[in-house]
């Protein structure tokens, strides 16, 4: 279980970009991250994996995350995280040396679903590619937590749709994903719980199957929780062509 | 045959070239040190004649100056080559913000020191080279001093004002 109790970030100038999180994530759930541009998400994820300091308390199994235990998390960021001269083999073998529980297995299986060169240094593949890559990586640490920050941007519909297959296919019931994006309604089949920040505040938490029961969609619950006005485009045209 | 020294540095980082910029400096560090060493001491031996006629003789008590003051400043290049192996970490952490952010990879490592080795490991062997460079230079440059000094014309402490040797 992953744990977040009373987790607080500020940035310099004092902009609070996390404030007093709970959250717990259990094994095998997979969860959808949502908020708007600057509510807190990506902090979120870096701050479980101490990439930056923070309050209160974020536990693994009622245990601090330490280097005992980081490989338990792994991560997956639009900014991506590997290192663009060297090729997907290399990596491999470093991430087999670092990780003891690396799935061979998995690497190999989604490199040829996704036909990348082994060979050839990752800064020579597409946009695409180097997102799958990056995600590739993360599936195949032997994590049990799995943290994606919009691993996606930039890939092409079907691309993406590829890979929410793969995903559901491939994961084991233990392994659970937290998984940030904007493409909320493209997600909703594949997560099972949505949590919500706005502003560096929980602002909503839904499982999925919730969401089915009351007959609402993500996004209705969505654009509710953040009380979305429908017609704000149409006042500010209005406003707008008014003054003209 | 180069042993395989990637361990030592990040990943990716193209240390054999680091290394033959590293060995190639110090290989001129070291011409220089020559050079600015052997001049000085050639004018000090110099020094140690007059002309009587045609005739060049000793100057019966003359000394050269202590080896350290001969050898001051020869050190440079290998002090400079120094400067720069202390600056490599600094380049070395920055690698992991160019072309991505593998700084989030390694510093999310279960080894907690692996990330500090690489970037530190690379110039510390660098600098075990300077050190190692900079003492061969000493030796040389005295034994040269040594043994091309006439006899008895050594200065009673040849190793008076040490700490110049460091300059």
């Amino acid at each position: 279980m992953l744990t977040l109790h009373q987790v607080k970030k500020s940035y310099w100038g004092g902009n609070r970009a996390l404030d007093s999180v709970n959250l717990s994530i259990g094994p095998g759930e997979i969860v959808g991250l949502f908020g708007e541009n600057g509510a807190g998400k990506t902090t979120l994820m870096k701050c479980i994996l101490g990439l930056l300091r923070y309050g209160g308390v974020i536990t693994l199994d009622d245990q601090p995350i330490t280097t005992k235990n980081i490989a338990r998390l792994s991560f997956a960021t639009c900014e991506h995280s590997y290192f663009p001269a060297l090729t997907a083999a290399s990596h491999r073998a470093f991430y087999r040396d670092m990780f003891p529980n690396f799935r061979e297995k998995r690497f190999a299986a989604l490199m040829e679903f996704f036909e990348l060169a082994m060979h050839k240094p990752i800064r020579s593949f597409s946009t695409g590619q180097k997102n799958q890559f990056e995600v590739i990586l993360a599936l195949s640490q032997g994590a049990d937590y799995i943290l994606m920050d919009e691993p996606f941007a930039g890939n092409d519909i079907f691309n993406r749709e590829d890979f929410y297959k793969v995903l559901l296919g491939i994961l084991e019931p233990h392994e659970t994903i937290l998984l940030s994006t904007h493409l909320l309604e493209e997600v909703q089949h594949f997560i099972g719980r949505a949590v919500l920040l706005h502003k560096g505040q929980v602002a909503g938490d839904i499982t999925t199957s919730q969401l089915e029961d009351e007959g609402r969609t993500l996004m209705e619950f969505v654009k509710e929780t953040y009380r979305y006005q429908a017609d704000r485009v149409s006042q500010a045209l209005d406003k707008l062509t008014g003054e003209e | 045959m180069t042993p395989d020294l990637s361990p030592l540095y990040p990943l990716g980082w193209p240390w054999q070239k680091e290394l033959q910029y590293t060995g190639a400096a110090l290989g001129l560090s070291a011409i220089y040190a020559f050079f600015r060493f052997v001049f000085p001491f050639q004018a000090a031996v110099n020094q140690l004649y007059e002309l009587r006629g045609r005739e060049r003789v000793l100057i019966p008590g003359e000394t050269v100056p202590p080896f350290p003051q001969v050898f001051a400043g020869a050190l440079a290049g290998v002090w400079l080559v120094a400067l720069c192996l202390l600056l490599m970490p600094v380049f070395h952490h920055r690698w992991h913000w160019w072309g991505s952010r593998s700084i989030y990879l390694m510093r999310r490592l279960p080894r907690r020191w692996e990330f500090c080795r690489r970037c530190v490991a690379g110039p510390a062997l660098g600098l075990a080279g300077t050190v190692l460079c900079a003492l061969l230079m000493v030796t040389l440059c005295f034994l040269w001093y040594w043994f091309l000094t006439p006899a008895g014309h050594l200065p009673p402490d040849v190793w008076a004002g040490i700490g110049g040797i460091l300059c």
